[in-house]
């Protein structure tokens, strides 16, 4: 027996229109990931002015990996009742972070520099990082800082460091290299032994 | 007759007896009354129970009297004999001044305690603030103090920020 089909091309038509044999579906493009997690293990306090995060605290943005034993948010509180009752627009509006401070064991690691140190802060009105403690190592792609104190600022990408601080290049990377250094500079001097050399062709 | 005399002097001493331990008896059972009461009060149930918590007047201005400042919503409640509310399906919304809502948290049971207005739970613990923006939620207990204002999660918490906490970072101008 033998089934006729009389008008194939109009019935895949129908089929087509209808999804079933529909193309496979385009991903949606992904979006960047603007949220923060932050995940404890001592547990938390909420307040109207601060979140308080205890014991293995690990925060992951998309900016940001940082691990510490302390973590402090601060936000602005609005419960300036003076600038509620007055109907004030300029009352900071909640959600905006004032400060946050890390503290104890701090791992951060940030678009291309690591830190370790005591005690982090920062303020997003600024935008400044202040990284503290009995030894602070920064750790870039070309160098280690190290110190006690250092003050980064993420709008100039200007880096501070008061009291004693010491800075290493990596092997191999010459610090006053690239597009920054001074025309006058001194380069740093060449090798004696070059690099391995192409061997020359054998005769078969 | 001797034996006469005796029994009398029996019977008024029991009498002098029943009297003294019937006055501190009546005085107990007035004293201890509202107790009773009390407790036999304390051992209800009810719905939507609602705890109002409002501003001091101290932060409040001259115009404004008795702003809400949180308030904790039972849909279940009951009454135990410790004074406390045993409590299932809790909300607790807090407010600014101006009358916003600032923060909600829920939890599916929770004790209460009435005279220093604080909540607290083993259980689960999820925090809504900052419209939305701010979730924090905890499955091994925590407190809240309606007074102080303050909601402490036991330990693991997950925290999920709507927001970078760090600020993009722009090109120079």
């Amino acid at each position: 027996m033998i089934f006729r089909v009389p008008h194939l091309p109009i019935v895949l038509a129908s089929l087509l229109a209808n999804g079933v044999f529909a193309a496979t579906p385009v991903p949606a493009p992904v979006a960047a990931m603007t949220n923060t997690f932050i995940t404890c293990s001592n547990g938390s306090t909420w307040s109207p002015t601060n979140a308080i995060f205890r014991g293995g605290v690990r925060v992951f943005d998309a900016q940001l990996y940082l691990e510490c034993e302390h973590l402090d948010i601060y936000y602005p509180s609005n419960n300036n009742p003076n600038a509620a009752a007055a109907g004030r627009t300029d009352a900071p509006s909640v959600g905006n972070i004032t400060a946050i401070v890390a503290q104890t064991n701090l791992l951060m690691m940030l678009n291309g520099a690591t830190i370790i140190g005591d005690r982090a802060l920062y303020w997003p009105t600024n935008d400044m990082i202040q990284v503290m403690g009995e030894i602070v190592v920064i750790e870039t792609e070309k160098a280690y800082f190290y110190g006690t104190n250092f003050t980064f600022n993420r709008r100039s990408m200007q880096m501070d460091s008061e009291g004693p601080s010491t800075l290493e290049s990596k092997p191999g990377v010459g610090l006053l290299e690239g597009t920054n250094a001074p025309s006058g500079a001194p380069k740093p001097p060449r090798t004696r032994n070059p690099g391995p050399t192409t061997p020359g062709k054998t005769s078969p | 007759m001797i034996l006469k005399r005796m029994k009398a002097h029996r019977q008024q001493d029991a009498h002098g007896w029943c009297q003294a331990l019937t006055l501190p008896a009546m005085v107990a059972l007035i004293v201890m009354a509202p107790v009773v009461h009390a407790q036999l009060n304390r051992t209800a149930r009810g719905r939507n129970i609602v705890f109002p918590e409002y501003y001091e007047k101290a932060v409040l201005s001259r115009q404004q009297t008795n702003q809400l400042k949180g308030r904790l919503t039972l849909l279940e409640g009951e009454y135990l004999p410790n004074g406390l509310i045993l409590g299932k399906t809790m909300q607790l919304d807090q407010y600014t001044p101006d009358g916003h809502t600032n923060l909600v948290a829920r939890a599916p049971e929770c004790l209460f305690n009435p005279t220093n207005r604080a909540a607290w739970s083993t259980g689960r613990l999820e925090i809504v603030a900052m419209d939305g923006r701010f979730i924090m939620s905890g499955n091994e207990g925590f407190e809240a103090s309606l007074t102080n204002t303050t909601l402490t999660l036991s330990n693991r918490v997950r925290t999920v920020f709507k927001q970078s906490v760090m600020k993009p970072l722009s090109p120079l101008p």
